[in-house]
C-alpha cells in the first residue's frame, strides 16, 4: 500500500519531533553531555553565610625573579578559558599542563615564566553583606625541563 | 494505539498559522545573522586557531559535521584526537555560506534548502568555537530549533516562495484566487511553535530540577543567590550584581521566584494562555541575569518570539488602524501581468487595506460605488490603459502615482515610501510604469499599450 505524501511528510516530520525531544530530554538526567542538547545545572550548588567566592590571580615568577600577573587577557583567553585552563592546572599540581599556558604567554609577553602561584583573594558573604576575606596561597608550582631553563 | 497516534497527529498537526510560523523564521534568523555580524564571529573563531592544538578537543557534534575529514578511528568521534581543524580560509567559506543562506532564508527565497545551509553553518561555527575545553548554553536551543526549521513549511508565508508560487497559481488558472495571507492555516505551520515549548520548557525543568536534587530547600536560602550574584558581580564587573548581593531578603524573594518560575514553566505546555504570564516574566528573568550577572541569554528572547500570536496580532492591529479605510484597485482581469501584480498586491496587504475589482466584470461601476463623482470616472478604455487606484480618502491615482498610494497601505513596502516620493522619482517611476504596461499583453491576443475588447 502507497503512503500518501502529506501521510509520509507527518511520518518524517514525527521522527524529526521524537527524536529531537528524545535528546532533550534524556539531557535533563545526562549520562554524556551531547552539546546542543544539554542539562542546565547552573548555579545549582546552595551556599551559606560566611561562604566566601573565591577570586583566583594566577601569578608568574619570570627567570629573573619578577613577579607578573598572567591574567585572561595576557594569555588571550576568555575567563572561563583561563578558569579552566592555567587556574585548573595550578590547582591540580598539573605542571606539564601548565607549561603550556606558560609557552603561550613568552609568546604574547616576552617573559618566560619559571614557576607560578596560585592565589585567592575572596570576599566572604553574609546578610549583612560582602567584605573582603583573608589571602589564601592555594599552590606553588615550579616548571619543570625547558620551560624553566629557557 | 490507534488512539495514541491520533493524539499525537491531533496535538502536533491541527491546522496552524502559516503567518505566525513566516514571522518566527524571520525574526530568529534576522536575529542569528545581527549576532553574527555584531559579534564578528568571524574574526572571533579565527583567533581560536591561535590557541596550541593540544588544548583542541572538538565537541562530538563537530566530529560528525566534519566527518571523514578527521576521522582516526571509531573511537575518535566521541573523544581523543581529531584529525581536522579548520583553517582560517575554512572558517571564511563557511561565514560566508552563513551569510548568504541566511539573507535567503531571511527573505525566503529557496526557503527550506537555505533554512538547513544556514543552520549547518551555524552549528559547524558554535561547535567549533566550543571546541577548546569549555561550552556555554545560551545558543544549545536555539540551534536545536534552526536545525528542526528545515522540516517545516516555515517559508510558506511572508516569504518571495509563497508569492512565486502564487504567481505560478495564477499563470496556471489565469484568474486571481482570493487569499488572505494572515489567516492561512496548514497542518504542518503548528509543530515548530509546538516544539519551541516544549525545547524551553524542558530546559527550564531541568534547571530547577538539578537545583533541587542537589541543594534541596536550602538553595532557597538566599545566600545561595547572594554568592552567584556576587562572583558573577566580580568575574564580569557588575557593580549592580556585587550590590544586590549584599541585599539578604529582596535575594531570598528572587530564589523564590526563580525556582518557581523554572519548575512551572511547562504549564504553558498545557494552558498556552499562560504564555501571557509566562513569557514576559522569562524576557524580564533573562534581562534581570544579563545586567545583574552577565548570564547572557538573548537566543532565548528570540525564541520567545515563538510565544507570539503574530497572525491574531496582525488581525488586532487590522481592526485598530482604520478598519473601513480601504482602497479600491481596479485591474483588468484579463491580462496576465494585472493578474500577478494583484495577486503580488494581496500577498502584501497585510492589514487588509486593498479590495479589488476586476473591470471586465464590474466595469466603471466598482468606481462609481467608492463616490467618485460621475464625471471623473474614467472610460473603460482609459481603465484598462493603466492600473487605477480609488484612495481610502477618495482620491483618483493612475500607474506609478496608484502604486505610490498603494505602498503607503501596505507594511511590507514601507520601506520604500520615502523613496518614491523624492525628487525625480516620480518622472523615472511613471517611465518605468509606461514602459511595462506597454509590454503586456492581454488575453484574446490584443493591445500593446491600449487595450480594447476582444
Amino acid at each position: 500500500m502507497r503512503t500518501r505524501p502529506a501521510a509520509r511528510a507527518k511520518i518524517l516530520t514525527s521522527l524529526v519531533i521524537g527524536g529531537v525531544l528524545l535528546l532533550q530530554a534524556q539531557a535533563v538526567f545526562p549520562v554524556r553531555r551531547l552539546w546542543p542538547f544539554l542539562d542546565y545545572p547552573m548555579y545549582r550548588t546552595a551556599h551559606y553565610a560566611g561562604e566566601s567566592v573565591p577570586r583566583y590571580r594566577v601569578v608568574g615568577i619570570a627567570a629573573d625573579g619578577r613577579e607578573v600577573e598572567m591574567d585572561p587577557a595576557s594569555l588571550g583567553l576568555s575567563f572561563f578559558k583561563h578558569l579552566h585552563g592555567p587556574v585548573e592546572a595550578l590547582e591540580t599540581g598539573d605542571a606539564e599542563r601548565f607549561a603550556i599556558f606558560a609557552d603561550v604567554f613568552r609568546e604574547r609577553q616576552g617573559t618566560t615564566i619559571v614557576a607560578a602561584r596560585l592565589e585567592n583573594h575572596p570576599v566572604v558573604i553574609d546578610t549583612s553583606g560582602t567584605r573582603e576575606g583573608d589571602l589564601v596561597v592555594v599552590t606553588e608550582l615550579r616548571l619543570p625541563g625547558e620551560g624553566a631553563a629557557r | 494505539m490507534s488512539a495514541l497516534v491520533r493524539g499525537w497527529d491531533r496535538y502536533w498537526f491541527t491546522p496552524a498559522s502559516a503567518f505566525r510560523l513566516g514571522a518566527f523564521r524571520i525574526i530568529v534568523v534576522a536575529f542569528q545573522l545581527w549576532i553574527l555580524l555584531n559579534r564578528q564571529l568571524l574574526a572571533y573563531g579565527k583567533s581560536l586557531n591561535e590557541i596550541p592544538g593540544a588544548l583542541y578537543d572538538p565537541l562530538v557534534v563537530f566530529r560528525i559535521l566534519t566527518l571523514p575529514l578527521g576521522y582516526e578511528g571509531p573511537r575518535s568521534v566521541l573523544s581523543g584526537p581529531w584529525g581536522y581543524r579548520p583553517t582560517d580560509l575554512h572558517l571564511e567559506i563557511v561565514h560566508a555560506i552563513v551569510l548568504v543562506s541566511g539573507v535567503l532564508a531571511l527573505v525566503g527565497l529557496r526557503t527550506r534548502p537555505a533554512l538547513a545551509l544556514f543552520a549547518w553553518g551555524n552549528l559547524f561555527l558554535q561547535a567549533f568555537f566550543y571546541s577548546f575545553g569549555e561550552f556555554h548554553h545560551p545558543e544549545a536551543l536555539f540551534l536545536i530549533t534552526l536545525c528542526v526549521l528545515p522540516f517545516s513549511p516555515a517559508g510558506a508565508s511572508l516569504s518571495i516562495d509563497e508569492v512565486r508560487r502564487r504567481l505560478r497559481d495564477v499563470d496556471a488558472e489565469q484568474r486571481v484566487r482570493s487569499f488572505d495571507v494572515v489567516t492561512e492555516r496548514s497542518a504542518m505551520a503548528g509543530w515548530p511553535i509546538k516544539m519551541v515549548a516544549w525545547l524551553m520548557s524542558l530546559a527550564y525543568f531541568s534547571s530547577a530540577l538539578t537545583k533541587w536534587m542537589r541543594s534541596g530547600h536550602d538553595w532557597l536560602n538566599g545566600y545561595t543567590l547572594q554568592y552567584y550574584l556576587v562572583q558573577d558581580g566580580i568575574r564580569w564587573g557588575s557593580e549592580l550584581g556585587l550590590w544586590l548581593g549584599g541585599q539578604h531578603v529582596p535575594v531570598v524573594v528572587m530564589s523564590w521566584a526563580t525556582i518557581l518560575w523554572e519548575a512551572t514553566f511547562w504549564l504553558v505546555l498545557v494552558v498556552p494562555a499562560l504564555a501571557i504570564v509566562y513569557v514576559p516574566i522569562g524576557a524580564s528573568f533573562h534581562l534581570g541575569t544579563h545586567i545583574l550577572m552577565r548570564a547572557t541569554f538573548w537566543h532565548f528572547h528570540a525564541l520567545y518570539a515563538s510565544f507570539v500570536p503574530w497572525d491574531r496580532l496582525v488581525l488586532w492591529a487590522r481592526e485598530r488602524l482604520a478598519p473601513d479605510r480601504h482602497a479600491l484597485v481596479v485591474y483588468d482581469g484579463r491580462c496576465p501581468i494585472c493578474l500577478r501584480s494583484v495577486t503580488l498586491l494581496r500577498s502584501l496587504d497585510l492589514l487588509d487595506r486593498l479590495r479589488f475589482a476586476d473591470l471586465e466584470v464590474e466595469g466603471r461601476a466598482a468606481i462609481e460605488r467608492t463616490g467618485v463623482p460621475d464625471g471623473e470616472v474614467p472610460s473603460i478604455q482609459a481603465l484598462r490603459h493603466e492600473m487605477h487606484t480609488v484612495g481610502p480618502g477618495g482620491g483618483l491615482y493612475t500607474g506609478f502615482g496608484a502604486f505610490r498610494r498603494i505602498a503607503r497601505l501596505l507594511p511590507p513596502l514601507w520601506a520604500l515610501v520615502p523613496l518614491v516620493h523624492l525628487p525625480g522619482a516620480s518622472a523615472i517611476g511613471e517611465t518605468l510604469y509606461r514602459r511595462v504596461a506597454r509590454s503586456r499583453v492581454r488575453l484574446g491576443g490584443c493591445v500593446e499599450g491600449v487595450c480594447g475588447r476582444e
